[in-house]
């Protein structure tokens, strides 16, 4: 039980940081995208006035109803009157409803325009910021948090705003009916004060352990979830249906307290309204008998006393939207503060510290360039030192090397996902840095080990929105890289679905269409992150000869992990702990007795020439 | 006329369910994507009705409404008493002088009980609320565990079909859609009952023309009102299917960001998701534009009814038909009934979410997993733990995944598969622990069928190291224990982990982590390498001592030494379990006592090491492959 306690209060810990119920900062960027909308709001926020106003008229005309017509035993006029009635009614209503509309498409069309703004701008984000981030932190500040300031529009500020302005008409009107009576009704509103304070305290604590214990509830839940096969594997599924009793209990026992303080505070604050109708009965009631007053008045202070309590009743709600959406906001202007971008400039480097050889400047036949290049993804902690490397145009250069020796951290840095510490890499004898990452990466095609799809349709994936990939196009780079066999072992060729991430296709089959996509882009330069190898000949000849269709006649780097792709190379570059051991053609390198030359003979060894060998 | 405070019992912001009704806000943790079909075998699991989950409630339901009662009466009075004095004071008005000592001191004295009938109220209220709002909040703690268990025993075939997320927001929004028309539904409900059944019994009692013509509008409300709340619905789920779509674009633009970068598309997903955005916009203010309408609709008319008072009862007491206190009390009780009116529409809309979120809640409750025991199973004394398949075929979606697989592994022998990606694999030994449901006499385990074993059973034979190494938020201690059975001491805990942690080849990681043993790895293990990942789950499987060990490729990210030196540090420990390896590295299986090779789900050969070398067949030829790239440091 301990270790679940330990780790799930990790969570609640973070989830209690409670924010101020109404910071001006916040509040002025967040008026920044309102204010394209400002007119919409002026005129909503000009309607509560005239919503006010024809509801105080109504008291009012009550009051002259039963003083100058119903009390009296006079009939005529009051048909006038009632008619007026009516109309201060469906004015009220009317008007009511065209604010709360307004108001209501103010907020979604600014929240849309942060949403929008929020979504540009992390996908402006640089690749370290998306290492270090989680998704799930991200979907819950580009989702809930923009879903509760929205809510901030439609049940907070604008409608506080309407209850002060209701509440000022109400007691300027009943100061000019009658002060003295007035003045008295007014004594509730220190004692409410009092008592709001109190609960004010005791609700935004109970509040605060219900957002925490419901944090740790879907936290156990998205972990538990996820994890379900482990959890049934093990044969652990009753101990864990306890650690949730647990966590389950914590959240009804935080719900029950605050379910204590609402009602107390909603039965208290009905309490008070009701005696100051009582109070005010007694005080009026005695001036009546002394003739001081009209019965009409009283009548009339009543109902406005009434309207004035009404509002009071919902502050507790909005009070505790305004606090959510503060801390929303807090969070999701922290995004669009971040500046880490994905741009040369922005990444913390230091200025290449060699001029880019001479020899690449002036030679046309050089398509890509290393000169003296350092980068870690922790600066101290180097992966490439000092690595200077030629790649010829149409040239096919294969990397090998133990794991951790930088393979996949060369082929990074070449579509600038991230920045050397030192040193320039340059294309075509253009230094990537004076390059925009979008045209960058359109010389520069990468095809990952893990191919990522998106869902959608098999054709979708191949073209990726390209107006220039039209079905036959699409086809036709599938069938150059043999991925043809994909399109036709699906009843609905291109437009198979695909599910989230490609689940539906099997490795070999994602690999393909990565190929395919790649291909359909026509890169200037391909980078090629091979996947292990499968022991499926047939699937692994399919492939190969698709890898050999990509790297025709372009200039290539391939991270190699196939002896048939080393073998193909025009070069080889083997790398050890960052840097160049060993590098050469084929021969070259058989004849140095290095590494390479262990490997032939082991396969002398056995005797078997192999598949290579025959090809 | 009166304070509208001596009215019903409605909660919160009125005309806006998905605000804090009950005074709490939950803050959704998924937006709620539209439901997908799921297989619905009913069974007679969970309470499935409405009534056997109330029932345990039902004290705190019945306690509350008595007191609910009790609040609306004393309400009431308040109306009745006001009338008394207002028509003393009427009195007055026309006639000053005479009695004027008595009419004070009876308005006085009705003031007073006014105060007191407010402060009982005021008792009574706050209890009537925590009963029926408390037993709502149990019904919901009732229904997630049912609901967490349930899903505990659920199969991995429905999880493919439903996602964690889809899930998630059943057990979240659903289940608060569903407590609100437990608590504050019901609540309202009955409050509107009583308030209507003694409040209309009331103005009758004091005027049965007034109080016709007063209710006539109110039919026609009703029939409007259910008209329009069936409009908020249809919105209402639309604008949450479409903010389910609008999350899903987004994670796939996070998922897929180094795709998003790489191949230039920022503007392409900047585009499509705005058009997201725009669509949810729309339906988000066609919402707001049915939503906001309802409240206004029905305070109208309940306001109308003060009007058709004022003006029809106006005259009546001009015409010297009723009395001027016999209106203001008409009055009063007619505002009365206007707060549960204007409740109704929300009350509506309540239930109709609730209700169809029950119905969502109650699916996937029912539907049944399709991996579970028997009936009257009980534990089965087994004899040694060997495995045996025969015949195994698995057809999914129309493909044939494995096709008359056969194996047999003695107790205590080494089975190891291999075959490239999708050639059943994995299928295969998911059989063995029931992952996969298989036919009567097809999986045999310690010489039984596994459908004759209780599956917590069967799973506990089990150490399963899966491919993908999921690990909780824990330490890594913690993770590694995560198997071990319930109430062992500490002592040998440690004992077993540490013994764990050494042959999964981690001591030298751990000593290179912050905290060692005690440090703690986020969701899926997040700051472990693959590699180390996979020898933590490795470690979890050994420390439970399991009969059966199962590694699914459970060392693909570690490089070929390490992974030497691990199976070497196993082989003792495998010598005295069955186990079975599933490895793409033919170097790794060398030592087993069986070698199967997988091909499109079949067979293609089988036998030890050297004889699969000597037959020179698939198996060698990837052989040699592998050791001759291995030489050169490269991966596969």
């Amino acid at each position: 039980m301990t270790a679940v306690r330990a780790r799930t209060e990790r969570v609640e810990k973070d989830a209690r940081k409670d924010g101020k119920t109404f910071d001006l900062a916040l509040m002025v960027r967040l008026s920044a995208y309102v204010r394209k909308y400002a007119r919409g709001l002026a005129v909503s926020i000009l309607l509560l006035p005239l919503i006010s106003a024809f509801e105080i008229a109504q008291p009012y005309l009550l009051k002259r109803a039963i003083d100058e017509h119903i009390a009296p035993h006079r009939l005529p006029g009051l048909d006038r009157l009632a008619l007026l009635y009516l109309l201060a009614l469906v004015g009220q209503y009317g008007a009511a409803f065209a604010h709360s509309y307004l108001v209501q498409v103010v907020g979604q069309r600014a929240m849309n325009d942060l949403r929008l703004a929020v979504h540009r701008h992390v996908l402006r984000l640089c690749s370290a910021f998306f290492d270090r981030t989680p998704i799930g932190q991200l979907m819950t500040r580009m989702t809930n948090d923009i879903e509760a300031l929205t809510e901030l529009f439609a049940s907070g500020v604008i409608s506080l705003l309407g209850d002060v302005v209701r509440l000022g008409l109400i007691i300027a009107v009943m100061f000019r009916t009658d002060g003295r009576l007035a003045s008295f009704s007014m004594a509730a509103v220190p004692v409410l004060a009092v008592v709001a304070m109190l609960f004010r305290g005791w609700m935004r604590d109970a509040f605060r352990e219900i957002r925490a214990k419901l944090s740790r509830m879907n936290a156990f839940l998205q972990e538990h979830l996820s994890g379900i096969k482990v959890v049934q594997s093990f044969a652990q599924e009753r101990r864990v249906a306890d650690e949730f009793t647990e966590v389950n209990q914590g959240y009804r026992q935080a719900n029950a307290r605050a379910i204590a303080a609402d009602a107390a505070l909603y039965s208290v604050v009905e309490a008070i309204a009701s005696i100051a109708v009582a109070s005010l009965l007694w005080r009026g009631g005695a001036r009546i008998a002394a003739g001081g007053l009209s019965f009409g008045v009283l009548v009339q202070f009543v109902e406005y006393l009434g309207k004035f309590f009404a509002p009071l009743r919902d502050l507790s709600a909005k009070i505790t939207v305004m606090q959510q959406a503060m801390t929303a906001a807090e969070r999701v202007f922290g995004i669009l503060d971040n500046q880490e971008l994905d741009e040369p400039g922005a990444a913390p480097t230091t200025m290449a510290s060699a001029p880019v050889e001479s020899v690449t400047a002036s030679d046309p036949s050089i398509a890509v360039s290393f000169a003296h290049v350092t980068f870690g993804y922790r600066p101290d902690k180097p992966v490439l030192r000092d690595l200077s490397l030629s790649i010829r145009r149409g040239e096919t250069l294969a990397v090998v090397g133990a794991s951790g020796a930088g393979k996949s951290t060369l082929i990074k840095l070449l579509p600038g996902l991230y920045h050397p510490q030192q040193g320039a890499i340059s294309i075509d004898g253009q230094d990537i840095r004076a390059l925009k990452p979008a045209e960058l990466r359109r010389r520069v095609v990468v095809v990952n080990q893990d191919v990522f799809l998106f869902a959608g349709t098999l054709g979708d994936n191949i073209g990726l929105g390209d107006p220039s990939a039209t079905p036959e196009a699409i086809a036709a780079a599938a069938r150059r890289v043999g991925a043809d066999r994909v399109i036709a072992s699906r009843p609905e060729g291109l437009a198979a679905p695909v599910l989230e991430r490609g689940a539906n296709f099997s490795a070999g089959e994602r690999q393909l269409i990565a190929f395919a996509r790649a291909l359909q882009r026509d890169p200037h330069i391909l980078v090629l992150d091979e996947a292990t190898a499968s022991v499926d000949p047939e699937v692994e000849r399919v492939i190969e000869r698709g890898i050999a269709a990509l790297m025709r006649d372009r200039t290539s780097i391939v991270i190699a992990h196939r002896l048939s792709t080393v073998r193909r190379a025009d070069r080889i570059i083997v790398l050890d702990h960052g840097a160049i051991a060993e590098e050469g053609r084929h021969d070259e390198l058989l004849a140095r007795d290095g590494i390479y030359a262990k490997l032939y003979r082991l396969q002398m060894q056995h005797g078997h020439p192999g598949r290579e060998a025959a090809e | 006329m009166f304070h509208r405070t001596a009215a019903g019992e409605i909660d919160g912001t009125i005309g806006r369910p998905s605000a804090s009704v009950d005074g709490v806000v939950d803050t959704p943790a998924v937006p709620a994507p539209a439901p997908r079909s799921s297989v619905a075998q009913s069974i007679p699991g969970p309470a499935l009705d409405i009534g056997p989950r109330i029932r345990p409630e039902l004290g705190l339901l019945v306690a509350g409404t008595l007191l609910l009662a009790a609040t609306n009466a004393l309400g009431l009075t308040i109306p009745w008493l006001l009338k008394g004095a207002i028509d003393s004071l009427r009195d007055l008005q026309g006639h000053p002088g005479a009695g004027t000592r008595d009419v004070v001191h009876l308005v006085t004295v009705t003031a007073a009980l006014i105060a007191g009938a407010a402060i009982g109220q005021a008792v009574v209220r706050t209890f009537s609320r925590i009963l029926i709002f408390n037993a709502g909040r149990n019904v919901e703690y009732q229904l997630r565990q049912d609901l967490f268990w349930h899903l505990c025993r659920m199969d991995p075939a429905f999880f493919r079909r439903n996602s964690t997320g889809d899930v998630m927001s059943r057990m979240t929004n659903d289940l608060s859609a569903v407590r609100m028309l437990f608590g504050p539904g019901i609540l309202n409900v009955v409050n509107t009952a009583i308030v209507y059944v003694t409040g209309v019994w009331l103005l009758v009692h004091l005027s049965p023309w007034l109080t016709l013509v007063a209710v006539a509008p109110y039919p026609i409300l009703i029939v409007t009102a259910r008209l329009w709340s069936r409009i908020i619905y249809g919105a209402s789920r639309a604008m949450q299917d479409q903010l389910g779509t609008l999350s899903t674009a987004l994670q796939e633009d996070l998922a897929g960001i180094a795709v998003v970068k790489s191949y230039a598309l920022e503007e392409a997903r900047q585009a499509a998701f705005a058009r997201q955005s725009q669509g949810y916009l729309d339906r988000a203010l066609a919402l707001a534009r049915a939503r906001g309408g309802l409240t206004p609709l029905f305070a109208l008319f309940g306001a109308l009814g003060t009007l058709i008072v004022l003006w029809l009862g106006g005259r009546q007491v001009i015409e010297g038909k009723m009395t001027l206190g016999a209106l203001v009390a008409f009055n009063a009780y007619l505002v009365y009934l206007s707060f549960p009116t204007i409740a109704l529409g929300w009350i509506l809309a309540v239930w109709q979410r609730g209700l169809a979120a029950w119905v969502r809640v109650r699916e996937l409750l029912s539907t049944a997993p399709a991996i579970a025991d028997d009936e009257g199973l009980s534990a089965v004394p087994l004899g040694e733990p060997s495995v045996s398949i025969r015949d195994l075929r698995v057809v999914r979606e129309g493909r044939v995944i494995l096709d008359q697989v056969s194996v047999d592994i003695p107790a205590g022998g080494t089975l190891a598969v291999v075959g490239p990606t999708g050639s059943g694999k994995t299928t295969l030994i998911d059989a063995v622990p029931r992952f996969l449901e298989v036919p009567r006499g097809v999986v045999f385990v310690g010489g039984r069928d596994v459908h004759e074993l209780p599956l917590g059973t069967l799973r506990a034979l089990i150490g399963y190291a899966p491919q993908e190494a999921f690990l909780f938020s824990a330490t890594v201690g913690e993770n590694v224990a995560f198997g071990l059975p319930p109430g062992l001491d500490a002592e040998t805990r440690a004992r077993r982990v540490a013994r764990a942690v050494e042959a999964a080849g981690l001591s030298g990681d751990l000593a290179a982590l912050p905290d060692g043993i005690e440090t703690l790895v986020g969701e899926r293990g997040v700051t472990l390498s693959g590699g180390q990942r996979q020898r933590v789950a490795l470690a979890r499987a050994l420390a439970a001592e399991p009969a059966i060990l199962i590694l699914d490729d459970s060392l693909s990210s570690v490089d070929a030494q390490t992974e030497r030196d691990i199976l070497t540090r196993l082989a003792p420990i495998l010598r005295g379990r069955t186990s079975i390896l599933v490895s793409h590295r033919v170097a790794a299986v060398r030592r087993a006592d069986l070698i199967v090779v997988m091909d499109e789900g079949r067979v293609a050969e089988r036998g030890t090491h050297e004889q699969l070398l000597a037959a020179g067949g698939l198996y060698a030829s990837l052989y040699r492959e592998q050791l001759a790239a291995e030489a050169l440091g490269v991966n596969t």
